[in-house]
């Protein structure tokens, strides 16, 4: 088997679950979002979201911030400096191992 | 094979054009620009309008441009993050920043080599020659950089903003006798045309219905 393909083998598992990847992947290219965008980013329902952002969140990867705007709560959240090189390290070794 | 994280690239990217918002303030900009172009041809020097009515162009021009990132995120406050959620996007990084500098400056050589190239060969060169062949170069530089990004993002109306933007600006570089009324009257019609794909859009994206507060 090629050493590349075993690679696959180290990914990281918690970025690695498609929920997960599909949230890294979009709070990868804004500065933070709200847990609506999110939500409509990911299609997502709203338990399997919350689930997902406390595994990124207990991982270290993902920085939660409940806020308000005006009367209305605001649940912030934005990848940490951890997450951000976690993800550049999972999709660069993806591409390494697939194209 | 489609790489989902450049999908999700382009999604995002997407997002930031959803409600207009961005191509209405790009339009007001032109048209205030335009605005200033026009006073000065349409006004002869000596009027006593010209002074007090460039003054409040250039001032409103100014306001806008500094002051357009903070009135279209306070709008976007109240039309947009209860029906598509909020989203801060992250600013240019250097490398970006320096990309856009290195084509800026290589634009600005290429029209100055052609300048002189022009010059050399035609006896008759004057400023207004340039002045005629703006509204072509600026409609076809914009369209070429609305096109890409029309195709990163997926954003069709983008295309046929290009398309008229190009096509008005070689026409108007063709047909227009006066070539300063005619940059005035191209950059008029460029922030219409944004005015109006930006208003169709926010039109549009209004009637998305609101999530309920206790839900955001």
């Amino acid at each position: 088997m090629s050493s590349r393909l075993l690679e696959l083998a180290d990914l990281d598992r918690v970025i690695h679950e498609p929920a997960r990847l599909m949230i890294a992947a979009t709070l990868y290219l804004v500065k933070e979002a709200d847990f609506l965008y999110l939500q409509r980013q990911t299609k997502l329902t709203k338990g399997n979201l919350s689930s997902h952002l406390a595994k990124l969140e207990e991982a270290g990867y993902l920085e939660i911030e409940k806020t308000y705007r005006g009367k209305i709560p605001l649940t912030l959240c934005s990848l940490t400096r951890k997450g951000r090189s976690s993800f550049q390290a999972y999709e660069a070794a993806l591409k390494r191992a697939l194209f | 094979m489609s790489n989902p994280i450049l999908e999700a690239r382009a999604h995002v990217q997407r997002d930031r054009y959803v409600d207009g918002l961005t191509e209405i303030a790009a339009g007001i900009l032109q048209l205030l620009l335009a605005g200033q172009i026009f006073l000065t041809t349409a006004l002869h020097g000596s009027s006593t309008w010209l002074l007090p009515l460039l003054s409040l162009f250039l001032l409103a021009f100014g306001a806008f441009a500094l002051f357009q990132q903070r009135v279209v995120r306070a709008i976007r406050v109240r039309i947009a993050y209860s029906r598509t959620g909020y989203v801060s996007y992250r600013e240019p990084g250097k490398r970006r920043r320096l990309v856009l500098v290195a084509l800026t400056a290589l634009l600005a050589i290429v029209v100055g080599v052609l300048g002189f190239w022009f010059r050399g060969r035609s006896t008759a060169w004057s400023p207004d020659h340039w002045l005629r062949a703006l509204p072509a170069l600026v409609g076809i530089v914009s369209s070429a950089a609305m096109i890409t990004f029309a195709i990163r993002t997926g954003l069709t109306r983008f295309l046929l903003v290009a398309a008229l933007s190009s096509t008005l600006g070689l026409a108007i570089s063709y047909a227009w006798p006066d070539p300063k009324l005619g940059l005035s009257v191209f950059l008029a019609c460029l922030g219409c045309i944004l005015l109006i794909s930006g208003g169709i859009t926010l039109w549009r994206y209004r009637r998305l219905p609101r999530v309920p507060s206790e839900e955001v």
